[in-house]
């Protein structure tokens, strides 16, 4: 087994992004300042024992893997970086800009780029993050919510031709998520390409273990896992599915799995799964987390940037507006609405200045 | 102004870069020097880390803003502006070159009718999104410009503000600020 099999899964992680070993150490530390079972990183995986380091093998594509589920997972973390970035009130023009070149790099088939640019972008993410103190444990775990979904295979939506009741729940949820995803089929294709070429599969189920532990074989999407054949598969019937994501495809089922017999799919949506999809999917349409399942958690509110003049504009340049007031007409903005009184009073220099007018108009 | 292309593959790109609007389905592409773009600091570290062509898509600006935003760019990458002193005294205007002045209100303010700024709004955007703080500096102390010297119901009004305050927070702010009406 190789080195990197002693690594904690968070290094894991960001080593297989390529980032520098410095980076790796620093990251890590942050995000496990402890790594006794006790401070066990929230992000970890559940069930470690079921889970193998990347080093180890590659297991198939299962066929039933609820590809646009993978999609929705993979535009959620991008997103909850875009919130996350937007939380820390810093530029977030590098994360989007280099998404685009992630996205054209694969459109030309230049995977040396994309990995490079990849590594980039999860370097960007990393030190905004860390630079604004933000915190990143609450970055990994939410990702590993996402995960979590996936591997528990409460992603995939019952299929067209099912039950005709169970098509017209479904429709609703469809419907949301088709609202959610917002983004063109294209870069939902490119993007699941992504996730395949930049990352070397971290944690992996072991469909041997389940077999030894008595159940039936596994039919659980494995993340990240996908040969790449069966990716392209998959991404080939989306394609064809008049044209990618339309108002159907969120409930697209992968191609029948060859030489194998179909495993049970479980048709009926838990309340339970309904609940964490609609976490998922609150959280693509808003970059906002409120789920159950991590009570206390920070939620990453959403920024009003809806309507016409000012409102859309974002506090951090808001605040460049302010800074240029003179003191005696920060007071009148600082009556105009509570984002400019917030703005005023957590802005250190500001909220002094408006202290020594007040006092002074005191005296 | 800046020179928009319909053929990318004519530039030189080790002169010049073509940054690409987000208008569906017809983006504009829009040629510039590197020199020139690099005042922007997203584009700047864009191409430092990439090599080769340089095609480079903005996807939240339209390429009606992203002209103005090039249009600036472009005018001041060898002429560089004086900064806008904080706080500002008096008016925009009388800080400003005349380029800067007429930039403003020909076409981001259009004819100095403060209301009509949805323009200069999306340049605040673009020159945020780029990171231009020369032009995020110069709009965004216009607007301060515009601030100054309104009551914040006028304020309000004018850049469709909400007034999120209660009765009582409003009844309360203004008895603080009454000291500043007074004087």
């Amino acid at each position: 087994m190789s080195s990197s099999c002693s690594l904690c899964p968070a290094k894991q992680f960001l080593a297989s992004l390529g980032l520098p070993p410095s980076t790796v150490e620093s990251v890590s530390h942050f995000i496990t300042p402890e790594e006794s079972s006790e401070h066990q990183p929230s992000w970890a995986l559940k069930g470690d024992s079921n889970l193998k380091c990347s080093c180890a093998r590659q297991t198939p594509l299962d066929s039933r893997l609820p590809i646009n589920a993978w999609a929705e997972s993979i535009f959620a973390i991008i997103k909850h970086l875009h919130s996350v970035i937007m939380q820390a009130a810093v530029d977030e023009g590098e994360l989007i800009v280099r998404e685009c070149r992630i996205w054209e790099y694969f459109a030309r088939g230049d995977f040396d780029r994309l990995c490079k640019t990849m590594s980039q972008l999860v370097n960007h993410c990393t030190k905004t993050i860390l630079i604004s103190h933000l915190d990143q444990t609450f970055t990994m775990s939410y990702i590993q919510t996402s995960v979590d979904c996936l591997c528990k295979e409460e992603y995939v939506l019952p299929p067209l031709e099912g039950a005709q009741n169970e098509v017209n729940s479904a429709r609703g949820e469809r419907n949301d998520a088709r609202r959610a995803l917002r983004l063109h089929s294209q870069q939902a294709l490119l993007l699941l390409k992504l996730l395949h070429a930049v990352t070397s599969v971290t944690c992996v189920t072991s469909e041997k273990e389940t077999v030894q532990e008595g159940h039936s074989p596994s039919p659980t999407p494995v993340w990240l896992s996908c040969s790449w054949q069966s990716c392209s598969r998959n991404l080939l019937i989306l394609e064809n599915h008049e044209g990618g994501l339309r108002d159907d495809a969120i409930s697209l089922r992968p191609a029948p799995k060859k030489a194998t017999p179909p495993a049970p799919v479980s048709r009926s949506v838990s309340s339970a799964t309904k609940k964490k999809r609609r976490v998922l999917l609150d959280s693509i349409d808003g970059g906002k987390v409120t789920t159950s399942d991590h009570p206390g958690e920070p939620a990453t509110a959403k920024r009003p940037r809806r309507g016409r003049g000012i409102p859309r504009v974002p506090p951090e340049v808001q605040l460049i507006i302010l800074s240029f007031l003179p003191p005696r007409h920060i007071v009148t903005a600082d009556a105009t609405c509570h984002t400019w009184k917030y703005l005023i009073e957590s802005d250190c220099n500001t909220r002094t200045l408006l202290r020594v007018i007040v006092t002074h108009a005191k005296r | 102004m800046p020179e928009e292309i319909s053929d990318p593959s004519s530039v030189d790109f080790t002169k010049f870069i073509v940054l690409q609007s987000n208008d569906h389905p017809n983006p504009t592409q829009f040629k510039v020097s590197r020199e020139a773009a690099k005042m922007s600091g997203l584009i700047k570290d864009m191409l430092e880390d990439q090599e080769g062509d340089a095609i480079i898509p903005v996807p939240n600006v339209t390429g009606r803003t992203l002209r103005f935003a090039l249009d600036y760019i472009e005018h001041h990458h060898n002429n560089r502006a004086d900064a806008i002193e904080k706080p500002l005294k008096g008016k925009i205007e009388d800080v400003i070159s005349e380029w800067d002045k007429n930039f403003l209100y020909t076409h981001l303010v259009k004819n100095h009718d403060e209301k009509q700024h949805e323009t200069l709004i999306d340049v605040i955007m673009a020159a945020n999104f780029l990171n231009i703080k020369d032009l995020l500096d110069l709009t965004c102390a216009c607007v301060a410009s515009m601030i100054k010297g309104k009551t914040p119901e006028q304020i309000r009004a004018l850049f469709n503000i909400e007034n999120d305050f209660t009765p009582e927070e409003e009844e309360k702010i203004k008895e603080e600020n009454r000291w500043c009406e007074e004087s």
